[in-house]
């Protein structure tokens, strides 16, 4: 049984346990990460020397100070880990920490001095912050919903952690022409968004009704954002591993090294043509040896052990009281719309705590939040957390007979705005408040908007609509995708904001299309009510969603209205 | 990193030194004294560039000495006596996340108003 900071017992969590090589690869790594910062604080290594040793352990220093990058492996969290993160916050940091759209965790107060006991602090509950930087291939992301969701054909879990344990410092893949990324989905309804990473796979079933994945490469966002190709409809699982691996070799050999903005996969699937790329691949996955397939399915065996089930009651799936309270309460028939998700065992649901009050900052949670969460998680929720790219936190496994209380927990909290998927569920990345790379603030604009739509009946209206927003062009904040994306400039030392409209990394996966001018800071939250008023005015009813009509009539309702009076 | 990212052309204006300690990893500026001071307000001023090179390879000193980390020169305006830096960047720096106002450092020339700020 763990046992957790404060020495209460948590509950055991259905999701991957640290073997003894993994926890002494850890903390070997820590020690050896605090002699490089006693060296560097004894004036031994110089900052230049310093620097790409702490990146290499999630350590950046940003606008104000150093800031400390936690991996959270495929957004999965245990009630004591995320206890752990609210220490650390408490402790190091300033009471809070940033979910960012990687469902990892940033700290942004950090003391050098600190870093390494932040670190063992870390690896006591089998988490650390390595591969969250650099050109390496970084945390593997997936379905927050992943083990839980009744539309998925099977947990991705194991093989996100099977494709961890290969890429974690692999010799070959520690040095490749820029950062990698991966994500992983297990159901039809992608909520990974595989089609904008570097690999995308796909678990679908073939003609015969067999399991297997689609592999998905060079999508991305960032400054040349593209969909991913599909460059394998359907891999039985035993070659997956093989065929990655074929995949980073013809990128390591052939990627450009020559110019960063051009050394991204997506550059080099472009340059190459699809079908040279692919013949490529399967040349090199032809040529590979083969004796590794055994040994992949024996661990993914032995990994997929971790992730059995939690122990499920059997449930009736109508709970009267539940029902009762949908009907007399609008606030909790709108929680119970927009942040619950349907659970694959009858009696549970899917429980989505929102990071996003009206007027908030999104993804930020304090560490009181966190200690409730992982409260929750321990009560009703088999102790499991999950982390989602949209930057809120999932109760994974809620018996629905408990939603009542949850709900109400989450409401003490201010974490019960029911706006997941509506326009107050704002993406932001930290921007120019926090941010050295960026070139204007994404915060202030998501909190004016939030504000303005602040009523939940009105966003329950809108109906589905996501509005994402980046500081810079290098689109951590996935506007390109955003049904409404707002992507933030320097023009002239002044903050300006670009509108795209018509985002999406759903199934069909669509790049926004830029509509024309940009605004001011000052104007841009009246420029996405216009947007939104437009929408109103033109939908065919209210059933049809914002990415529909968009689809539907393209960009001249909008434009009309957006620069009519405008003059532009 | 050493070296100044700015074009070494002399050029008319106000400059601070500024840098992030080493072990706090805090925003400070170069002081009078040639201390560093965690608020814009102590900032020694420099009344054209060449001034601030030559401030700034006294600030270099610090960096190999282990005491603060990447020294740049930053623009200001100074107005009866309040210092400000020219892009919003440097103001956001010297003053914190305009976010979080409970987390905001105070400077005489500017405020943490957003609105002001933004405008
Ligand atoms: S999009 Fe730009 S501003 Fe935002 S977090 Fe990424 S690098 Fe920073």
């Amino acid at each position: 049984m763990n046992v957790h900071v404060d020495g209460i017992p948590a509950v055991e969590p259905s999701m991957y346990r640290y073997d003894e090589f993994d926890q002494s690869f850890v903390n070997a790594r820590v020690e050896q990460f605090r002699g490089q910062v006693s060296r560097r604080l004894e004036g031994k290594l110089t900052e230049d020397e310093f620097k790409p040793l702490r990146l290499m352990n999630g350590l950046y220093h940003q606008l104000h100070a150093y800031m400390l990058r936690v991996a959270v492996p495929y957004g999965t969290l245990s009630a004591r880990q995320m206890r752990m993160l609210a220490h650390i916050a408490q402790k190091y940091d300033r009471g809070y920490g940033h979910f960012t759209t990687r469902q990892n965790i940033q700290y942004s107060w950090i003391r050098l001095e600190d870093a390494a006991d932040i670190l063992a602090d870390l690896a006591s509950v089998e988490m650390h912050a390595i591969q969250t930087s650099g050109n390496c291939i970084r945390n593997t992301t997936t379905d927050q919903y992943a083990g839980a969701a009744a539309d998925e054909l099977a947990d991705p879990r194991p093989v996100c952690e099977l494709i961890r344990q290969w890429s974690t410092l692999h010799p070959e893949f520690t040095f490749l022409p820029r950062k990698f990324k991966i994500a992983v989905t297990g159901s039809p309804n992608d909520r990974a968004a595989v089609k904008v990473h570097d690999i995308g796979l796909r678990l679908h079933l073939n003609g015969q009704g067999l399991p297997g994945w689609e592999v998905i490469v060079g999508g991305g966002q960032g400054r040349t954002p593209v969909v991913g190709v599909t460059v394998r409809d359907w891999l039985p699982e035993a070659d997956l591993l093989p065929y990655l691996t074929a995949i980073m070799r013809v990128y390591n050999l052939d990627g450009r090294r020559d110019n960063k903005y051009k050394a991204r996969i997506k550059i080099l699937v472009q340059e190459m043509g699809v079908d040279a790329f692919r013949d490529a691949v399967e040349h090199e996955f032809a040529a590979a040896p083969k004796d590794t397939v055994e040994v992949d399915a024996r661990e993914l065996a032995h990994i997929s052990a971790y992730f059995v089930p939690p122990a499920f009651e059997r449930l009736e799936a109508f709970v009267p009281e539940t029902e009762e309270k949908k009907l007399a309460s609008r606030e909790f028939r709108q929680w119970i719309k927009a942040n619950t998700f349907a659970h694959k065992q009858p009696g549970y649901t899917i429980v989505n705590a929102s990071l996003k009050p009206a007027g908030g900052i999104p993804g930020d949670a304090t560490t009181e939040q966190m200690l409730a969460i992982a409260d929750l998680a321990d009560t009703y929720s088999f102790g499991e957390v999950r982390v989602t790219h949209a930057q809120n936190l999932t109760l994974p496994h809620v018996r629905t007979r408990d939603l009542i209380e949850v709900w109400e927990a989450l409401q003490a909290n201010g974490m019960a705005d029911a706006n997941i998927g509506l326009i107050g569920d704002i993406i932001a990345c930290p921007g120019l408040d926090y941010c050295s790379l960026a070139t204007a603030r994404s915060i202030p604009v998501a909190q004016e908007i939030s504000r303005r739509f602040a009523d939940i009946t009105r966003q329950h209206d809108i109906g589905a609509l996501k509005l994402n927003i980046s500081g810079c062009i290098n689109a951590c904040g996935h506007h390109h995708v955003g049904h409404i994306g707002i992507l933030g400039v320097d023009k002239k030392g002044r903050e300006f904001y670009q509108i795209t409209l018509g985002g999406s990394s759903a199934n069909e996966t669509t790049i926004g299309e830029i509509l024309g001018p940009g605004f001011g800071a000052g104007e841009i939250a009246g420029a996405v009510e216009t947007v939104v008023d437009t929408y109103l005015r033109v939908r065919r009813d209210p059933s049809e969603e914002f990415l529909t009509t968009w689809r539907r009539l393209g960009a001249t309702p909008f434009k009309e209205a957006l620069y009519a009076d405008a003059g532009h | 990193m050493s070296a100044p990212a700015m074009k070494k052309k002399t050029r008319d204006g106000l400059y601070v030194i500024t840098a992030n300690e080493l072990l706090s990893g805090d925003v400070v500026f170069r002081n009078a004294n040639g201390g560093w001071s965690p608020g814009i307000d102590a900032s020694r001023v420099l009344d054209t560039q060449d001034k601030g090179f030559v401030e700034l390879a006294e600030a270099q000193k610090d960096e190999r000495a282990n005491i603060v980390v990447a020294p740049v020169l930053v623009e200001v305006t100074v107005d009866n006596g309040a210092i400000r830096p020219v892009h919003i960047r440097e103001r956001i720096r010297a003053l914190g996340p305009t976010v979080r106002p409970d987390l905001a450092r105070t400077a005489q020339g500017f405020s943490i108003n957003a609105v002001e700020e933004r405008s």
